[in-house]
């Protein structure tokens, strides 16, 4: 399974070899490329802007780094995404941070919408809010950033039916928070 | 996608998609690159030379030899200037750490200060953390604290306004603040608060209410304003009480005295004021005003060199002046020129994105940029060559660090 939905699987495995490099060229590609889905996931889970955006900035500090390491090219994006997952948990376990989030200002950013879409993105946050760091990350590399539960295991460790079990259990969770 | 969502599934994956529409989503790729490439070399040579064992003999070899180079290179080059720069890191508690780290890198002193609700700011002499304290343990004011462990010691009671409005001299020496402020209040007039004793010094006219106090780059003289019934008076004083002078007086209303705005030149030679002229009020037109603090004369600045720094009020908020105040560092995405006073670009330096904060070394042979608000990295540079630069940090700041850097000492 790959996830090189970007261009083709050739010219995606040759930028990631020229980054790997030291081509920053190259490098700065993939930062276009994969930046805004990297961005989404952090966001979701330290839930805060500033956060998020330090946050990625950190991720590809160590994407640079470790780039050489990823064995399958196709794989860059889930392996960049897992990354900025990763380290957004990890930022929220060192601090402790729970943003405080303006929910005046959270309506005001959806005001234009479905008012109906708009309580429902406010019960989202928090539900999020309520998660632990760990399974915020598993939510949103499921939900977000749309990867599968092997890809999952490979990026945090443990099997593919471990993320499926864990994945209902915190389904269930949101299914009652939400719905009530 | 090859696992098959349920409907409840899908509704929350549109939702999450929704959400993370409020994503930081803008970004310079290449700068963003720069910015994360530039440590970050030696461990990409040593994942390659893991992987081609042959070519590590090569690589080593040729290593050395750019190192000795290098190193050589390095000698002739004259060293960073020492010193001390000062890094807050707030705790997400209301407290947070400050943190004295030398140009170079090395950690040199640090102190965790409780329930500090303003830029804390470091003394001349290095030896004090002076802060705002609402710590409830402890009465609210004006604070210092060593870095060997004894207990705070309450320089002055002041309240939070004396915090938000006063102005701290450029060396941190003395806060200025209306003496209006003072418990009990005195009518009109500037206090100023020596912070190595605590004493207050009153200085300036005492009838009327005095606002926007401004030291010039130097500290030794203040620049104010006075408001008189329906007017405003611009005024410059010497911080000991002599040499004062009144340099403008125009018709303005008291209601809109905030929108008034002073600037010191870089040279110190002249002061620029702005009002907003808010609802039609009287008053100059909306623009700079340029005087000259010697003569008192407005300066006509069609007829100054547009170029030159000293004439250019707009340049001095979004550029760091030397401290001798013949030069301005002026940052713009993703670089950092160095301008001479004639307008002439001396140096361009490459940066990793828009600075928190600049400070230039004591002797304005070295720069420092702050970047980060959660993560508070420091990179500094010489501006005399083109070494790459030292980065210091980072520094955890869980409440995000919205104060200044600044570098004291030699």
């Amino acid at each position: 399974m790959t996830d090189s939905a970007i261009g083709d699987a050739p010219a995606t495995a040759e930028i990631v070899r020229r980054a790997a490099a030291g081509d920053e060229i190259a490098f700065a590609r993939l930062v276009n490329d994969h930046h805004a889905s990297m961005a989404r996931v952090a966001f979701v889970i330290v839930g805060d802007p500033g956060l998020a955006s330090d946050v990625v900035q950190v991720a590809w500090s160590i994407a640079w780094r470790r780039l050489g390491s990823l064995r399958d090219a196709s794989q860059v994006r889930s392996w960049l995404v897992a990354i900025a997952a990763n380290e957004a948990r990890q930022v929220l376990r060192r601090g402790r941070r729970q943003p405080v989030v303006d929910l005046s200002l959270a309506l005001d950013r959806h005001g234009a919408g479905d008012p109906a879409d708009t309580i429902e993105l406010v019960d989202l946050e928090r539900a999020l809010r309520s998660l632990k760091p760990d399974d915020r990350t598993l939510i949103a590399l499921r939900y977000v950033a749309g990867l599968d539960s092997t890809q999952i295991a490979v990026s945090i460790g443990g099997s593919a039916s471990g993320v499926r079990s864990r994945l209902a259990r915190l389904l269930d969770r949101l299914r009652t928070d939400l719905d009530q | 996608m090859t696992e098959p969502m349920s409907p409840f599934e899908s509704r929350l994956a549109h939702a999450l998609s929704r959400y993370a529409d409020r994503a930081p989503a803008e970004v310079d790729a290449i700068s963003l690159t720069a910015a994360v490439s530039v440590p970050n070399r030696r461990p990409r040579f040593a994942v390659r030379a893991r992987r081609w064992s042959v070519v590590l003999g090569l690589v080593v070899l040729g290593a050395a030899l750019i190192g000795l180079l290098a190193g050589a290179l390095l000698l002739r080059r004259p060293p960073l200037p020492d010193g001390q720069l000062f890094v807050w890191a707030p705790d997400g508690n209301g407290g947070g750490t400050v943190h004295v780290v030398r140009p170079g890198g090395e950690a040199d002193r640090s102190v965790t200060l409780p329930g500090v609700y303003h830029c804390p700011h470091l003394l001349p002499d290095q030896s004090m953390v002076v802060y705002w304290s609402s710590d409830p343990a402890s009465a609210d004011g004006l604070w210092r604290r060593g870095f060997d462990g004894t207990p705070a010691q309450r320089i002055a009671s002041l309240s939070f306004r004396v915090a938000s409005s006063g102005s701290w001299s450029p060396d941190g020496s003395r806060l200025a603040f209306s003496s209006g402020y003072l418990t009990p209040p005195v009518s009109g007039g500037i206090a100023i608060l020596n912070a190595a004793d605590g004493r207050i010094d009153q200085v300036g006219p005492r009838t009327n209410h005095v606002f926007n106090i401004t030291w010039s780059p130097d500290g030794r003289r203040i620049a104010f304003a006075q408001q008189l019934s329906l007017q405003v008076e611009i005024d410059v004083i010497d911080r000991d009480g002599s040499n004062f002078h009144q340099l403008a007086q125009f018709a303005y209303d008291s209601g809109s005295a905030g929108s008034l705005e002073l600037r010191w030149a870089p040279n110190q030679r002249y002061l620029a004021y702005q009002t907003a002229n808010l609802n039609g009020e009287p008053g100059p037109p909306n623009g700079w005003q340029l005087v000259d603090v010697v003569t008192g004369k407005l300066i006509e600045r069609s007829a100054t060199s547009s170029s030159d720094i000293n004439f250019s009020p707009e340049l001095w908020s979004t550029s760091v002046a030397s401290p001798d105040g013949t030069r301005v560092a002026v940052p713009n995405a993703g670089t950092l020129s160095i301008t001479a006073a004639d307008g002439a670009v001396q140096r361009v330096l490459d940066i990793r994105g828009t600075p928190q904060s600049i400070a230039w070394s004591p002797d304005g042979t070295a720069i420092a940029l702050q970047f980060g608000v959660t993560y508070v990295v420091v990179d500094v540079y010489s501006v005399l060559d083109d070494r790459p630069p030292t980065r210091l940090g980072p520094f955890t700041a869980a409440d995000g660090s919205h104060c200044p850097i600044t570098w004291q000492g030699r």
